[in-house]
């Protein structure tokens, strides 16, 4: 299947066409926290080599001749630094570097306009990101394209490039998990998906009538690297919503039958090639650099412009010039360190990159870590998996545990220790959005000025990051609607980097993508202060027996105007027969009328579609399981209403929180909890996934109020977890569900 | 005599030939003529060549002496030993119901054959596909012969004919086992606009190659296990239609040792009967294989799951492979456009069905009367005692035994069944 080398000289050919390549030098997105604020991405150095050198260097092995750097955030810095790189000065390689500025871009699809407005395009051309570390010959994937081009497929505009990865690959990017299919003998791209965390994949069944040959890629990952034909730029120009390279394919996806245009594909096998796209894949991909896979480009053959000499030991282990090893220290596995760092003595590092000219002192641990250029770690500190950029400067005795990220010239310590995945920045976070960020309340709220300086220090959280810090949290921006698909993960790379070991219970991939979205949901309850699931402000203590905690002290306070009212709009519906999308709009103006926040709307939705259930059952009189049989029609009939609320996992957790406060409350569902999740799961309101999220969480501190009400309603949801976990074996098509439900209840 | 590998050899012959109702009102499907011997013999003649010696053949109560003296050695030469079963005439029963009769004899594997199979593949190779992989359920497939899907003329009223495209079944082939079978669904099955893939189907098998070119040829390799669960689960009827789709959909099951003892242990020992109903397939492929050959398999370097987790060879038990005959001749008479196809193409394959010594086979017997100035050609085959008149031209067609073709005809491409006349 993969483009086999053909070994014809391309001399011929060179001298008719310029090959030539854009680079896109930013991805558009702050997946890198507060790493990117103030170094573009592309010269984060990945084991002490920028980005862009690596991307560089694979375009310049592929015989390009002309490159087209694009740079938009701080592109200052990446034209500075290509100017004074080997690039430029025509010895090392015969490809020109071009670099074009523009701050107005604000996508790929920019980018490609801009580019079409200067005409730079002759020929067919290679589009790759800024992060991209690949030893493929790309010159094959443009020869491959070109033959179709010319031959019987003429409509190809483009030619994606993939690298095999099998599920559970390390250096996936879970954001860019996709699914697709191919036709077998063309390797023409019939259909695109990106794939997050849904559990089912549809796919228009006229795929499968009109193509007797398909097949089915869930083992791929993008490499965003395509040959595109020159019309490519003026497509972007002439559809001015293709923001993305995928907004792109889906479009001619979409439109193949009416424009005729078509995407074919290409797929790496023995080679590598990786994006870097945000930490985790950092994590993976730099693990390969120092074991080798992309050789040639590994530390010791491959340096950046100041040729400095790398030696390559046993294990992994690569030292540059000047290395000072005090007596006690020893490197483990996988090491690599910068010239000029001075290492202290009864250290150990391993599975980590130490920048040049680091001061590491005695008696420290660092494993799993990065650390950039001038990283001083004073004594007897610990850290583990962790980032720290340049000029960072850990104060002695200080711990920082799994994830924690220490952006340019931060100092933190003596003395604390800092907590799984902090995120921490040397000046206080600015609003890149002005008026965007009102979640945060003015705390960490930084308006610019002096004025507020001084003010900003007392902030400063010396309780947290030693006495002696300059750190301020950084905190990740919501991202706005603008970008349609695009979901914020949070930065949980630490979780994968080591889950493998952690994870002991499940074992399978979907354990870790559950924690993943535990943390969010978790740091997402911490971050806003609106939704206090705290109890904090409730003085009681009232400790129910029943329950064996403070049932007040957790549950989400929920206007009763408003819940009253909302009961009361979904009895007119029902008696009125109102139709579904209005019934939205009524709950919705509803939301805006009490100005609740959407949290609670949805909170409340549940548990007043069960009251609506007991209202058209007679009341209080009515049973319970009576009034469970009408809440599953109701259920089932106004699914598409709690579905338009409850779309992602999080508001699926409110609402289970919201069945969780319900069943509290009222004590005779207790114990029918299971059924209450079971018909919403029948509904299609629930996904299994949240679900088990819920299950999984673990509020801290265990013991307290909180924990102790989880763990009540873990317990009284357990039988329908089991059933779920042993139907999850199963497979998931719907007559079988219907086979178990026997078991189920 | 024994069969190879153990295998119970079933021919289904019980069909009713819904699909060609036009030829079959007075003898069964399965006793059409093909050529020079009725259907059935087809599939006798290619399980015989892979050297099975008894054959069990399952017709309806009401024909089976038909069979039993239509197939007698001085008919048509076949060696294996025979076993006639019958099933009751009602309408409704299938394939799945056929072979729920001869459950009990089943040791190891029941090899079926439809009676409609016109091959010349070999079914030794299908066998060791089965054994190599250790398969539960092998099926045959093979590439349509092109000449039925594209401009054969066929006999019958158009529309009639286009129900081919129903028997297009999208296959999934696991990318780098192509014989692995991993998804199977008939196209007309396909009621919705969508398709959907669970997530758990795609991370299985992470690259799949669905094709619909192939043609199921109603040959399954079946292990005891299924036909054990086939018997205590009654609901199920077809095998093509409902059996091998769930098989298929079953290997993602992961079998629960614990959950099947906890069940055991609620009722008595012989319990098993109570629990057929919500007895999983995976449950019966569990049962048959015990703590020991797990070991085995999690231990063994040739095992697919050598080196993952200790489940892994629980989500195993259950595999579905295809044999996939990409060259030959195969052919299921189901229709009226394949039988007059297989028909026609008979003359050019009596060698491979006939025995050796017969290889000298004429495709116009000794005593056929021709008349002069006819002419009859080597495509063609004539049956026995054909009377054939002046100025006859026979191309591409077959005649059956006792016609009589007035003078001055013309017959192109058509099959014509015994004792026909016909006059100038």
């Amino acid at each position: 299947m993969a483009p086999k080398a053909k070994k014809q000289p391309h001399e011929s050919l060179k001298q008719e066409h310029v090959l030539q390549a854009v680079v896109i030098a930013d991805t558009f997105n702050v997946r890198f926290g507060p790493v990117t604020l103030k170094k573009p991405r592309a010269l984060l150095p990945l084991v002490n080599v920028p980005l862009i050198d690596y991307t560089l260097e694979a375009l310049a092995a592929s015989q390009v001749q002309e490159v087209f750097v694009f740079c938009c955030h701080l592109g200052e810095q990446i034209r500075e630094y290509i100017k004074n790189s080997k690039w430029q000065d025509g010895s090392s390689s015969a490809m020109t570097v071009v670099t074009l500025l523009s701050d107005s871009c604000i996508s790929v699809g920019d980018a490609l306009r801009e580019i079409d407005a200067k005409s730079l395009i002759r020929n067919d051309f290679i589009l790759i990101t800024g992060n991209l570390v690949a030893n493929v010959d790309l010159s094959q994937v443009v020869e491959e394209h070109k033959q179709r081009t010319q031959g019987k497929d003429k409509s190809s505009v483009m030619t994606l490039l993939f690298k095999n990865a099998q599920p559970g690959h390390r250096a996936r990017c879970k954001e860019d998990e996709m699914f697709l299919l191919e036709e077998g003998l063309t390797k023409r791209l019939l259909y695109f998906q990106k794939s997050q965390d849904q559990m089912k994949f549809p796919i228009p069944k006229d795929i499968l009538l009109d193509h007797e040959d398909v097949i089915l890629h869930n083992d791929l990952m993008d490499c965003h690297a395509c040959v595109c034909s020159p019309i490519v730029p003026t497509l972007f120009t002439d559809n001015f919503d293709y923001q993305t390279i995928h907004s792109f394919v889906k479009g001619i996806l979409i439109n193949e039958e009416i424009m005729g245009n078509k995407i074919h594909m290409s797929i790496i096998q023995d080679k590598y090639a990786a994006r870097v796209s945000n930490l985790q894949t950092y994590d993976a991909i730099s693990k390969d650099v120092i074991c080798r896979w992309t050789k040639p480009l590994v530390p010791d053959m491959f340096g950046s412009s100041s040729k400095k000499r790398v030696k390559n030991g046993r294990h992994n282990v690569y030292c540059g010039e000047d290395v000072t090893l005090s007596r006690g220290s020893s490197l483990g596995n996988n090491v690599v360190v910068g010239g000029g760092t001075v290492i202290g003595s009864s250290t150990t590092i391993s599975h980590s990159v130490i920048g040049q000219n680091c001061r590491i002192g005695e008696n420290v641990k660092i494993e799993n870590s990065y650390l950039f250029d001038n990283v001083t770690i004073e004594d007897n500190c610990d850290v583990d998996t962790s980032l720290l950029c340049s000029d960072v400067h850990v104060l002695a005795n200080v711990v920082l545990k799994k994830g924690c990220v220490l952006a340019w010239e931060t100092v933190v310590g003596p003395q604390v220790t800092l907590g799984n995945g902090t995120q921490l920045m040397s000046e206080p976070q600015k609003d890149e959005f002005d008026d965007l960020d009102l979640s945060f309340e003015g705390k960490e709220k930084a308006p610019d000025g002096q004025a507020n300086q001084e003010k900003m220090e007392e902030q400063m959280d010396t309780a947290s990051y030693g006495a002696k810090c300059r750190a301020y949290l950084y905190k990740p921006f919501i991202e706005s609607d603008d970008e349609e698909d695009e979901i914020v993960e949070d930065e949980s790379w630490w979780l994968s980097a080591t889950d493998l070991r952690a994870d002991l219970s499940g074992g399978s991939e979907d354990s870790s993508d559950e924690e993943e979205d535990e943390e969010d949901s978790n740091e997402e309850g911490g971050a806003d202060g609106e939704f206090a699931l705290d109890s904090e402000e409730e003085g009681e203590d009232v400790v129910d027996s029943a329950l064996g905690f403070n049932p007040k002290a957790c549950l989400l306070k929920v206007d009763a105007d408003f819940y009253k009212e909302l009961v009361a709009t979904l009895v007119r519906a029902e008696s009125e027969k109102i139709k579904e999308e209005n019934l939205i709009l009524e709950i919705n103006s509803l939301k805006h009328a009490f100005t609740v926040p959407i949290n609670e709307v949805i909170h409340s939705l549940p548990c007043s579609f069960i009251d609506l259930a007991k209202k058209l059952q007679g009341n209080s009189g009515a049973s319970v399981p009576s009034v469970l049989a009408a809440f599953k029609t109701i259920s089932s009939r106004y699914s598409s209403v709690l579905c338009n609320y409850m779309k992602d996992s999080e508001s699926q957790l409110t609402a289970i929180s919201g069945i969780g406060d319900f069943v509290v409350k009222n004590e005779e569902y207790r114990t029918r909890l299971p059924q209450l999740f079971n018909i919403l799961y029948d509904a299609d309101v629930l996904t299994e996934a949240s679900i088990i999220v819920w299950y999984n969480q673990s509020p801290s501190p265990p013991g307290s109020n909180k924990a102790l009400y989880h763990s009540f309603l873990k317990k009284l949801a357990q039988p329908f977890i089991t059933w779920l976990q042993t139907a999850e074996s199963e497979s998931s098509e719907e007559e079988e569900d219907e086979d178990e439900d026997g078991d189920g209840n | 005599m024994t069969n190879p590998g153990d295998s119970t050899a079933v021919i289904m012959a019980a069909g009713m030939g819904s699909r060609m109702t036009d030829l079959n009102t007075e003898c069964p499907k399965a006793l059409l003529p093909v050529g020079r011997y009725p259907m059935i013999y087809y599939p006798i003649r290619t399980l015989e060549k892979s050297g099975f010696a008894e054959i069990i053949i399952i017709t309806r109560q009401s024909c089976q002496a038909q069979f039993a003296s239509a197939l007698t050695p001085g008919m048509v030469p076949v060696k294996a030993k025979l076993e006639f079963l019958g099933i009751s005439d009602q309408e409704d029963a299938g394939t799945a119901d056929s072979l729920r009769l001869i459950a009990d004899k089943v040791k190891t594997n029941a090899l079926v054959v439809s009676c409609d199979l016109i091959t010349d593949g070999d079914l030794l190779d299908l066998m060791s596909v089965h054994r190599k992989n250790d398969s539960s359920l092998t099926v045959m497939l093979s590439q349509l012969p092109t000449a039925i899907t594209a401009d054969t003329v066929v006999p019958g009223f158009k529309a009639k004919q286009k129900n081919n495209l129903g028997e297009k079944i999208s296959i999934g082939f696991e990318y780098s086992n192509v014989e692995h079978v991993v998804y199977w669904k008939a196209q007309v099955d396909m009621e919705d606009e969508l398709v959907a893939f669970s997530k758990k189907f795609l991370n299985r098998f992470p690259c799949a190659r669905i094709q619909s070119s192939w043609t199921d040829c109603h040959v399954y390799l079946i292990r005891d296990f299924i036909i054990k669960y086939l018997k205590d689960k009654g609901e199920l009827s077809s095998l093509q239609g409902e059996l091998v789709p769930l098989v298929v959909k079953k290997q993602m099951s992961t079998f629960h040792p614990a959950k099947l003892q906890e069940e055991a242990g609620m009722d008595s020992p012989n319990g098993d009967l109570k629990l057929d109903k919500k007895k999983d397939l995976v449950d019966y492929a569990g049962e048959t294989c015990n703590k020991l050959s797990h070991t085995i398999k999690s231990l063994s370097l040739t095992s697919p799951n050598f080196g993952s987790n200790e489940d892994a060879a629980q989500k195993d038990l259950i595999r579905c492979y295809a044999y996939r005959q990409t060259s030959g001749f195969c052919v299921r008479t189901n229709t009226i456009a394949a039988y007059a196809e297989a028909s026609k193409q008979m003359p050019r394959l009596t060698s491979q069905f006939f025995l050796p010594k017969q290889t000298a086979f004429q495709n116009v017997p000794e005593n056929t009367i021709i008349k002069p100035k006819s002419q009859v050609g080597a495509d063609s085959m004539l049956g026995e005692n054909v009377e054939i008149g002046e100025k006859v031209s026979i191309k591409k067609s077959v005649l059956g035994k006792f016609c009589r073709v007035g003078d001055g005809v013309k017959i192109t491409n058509s099959v014509i069944m015994d004792d026909v006349s016909i006059s100038q």
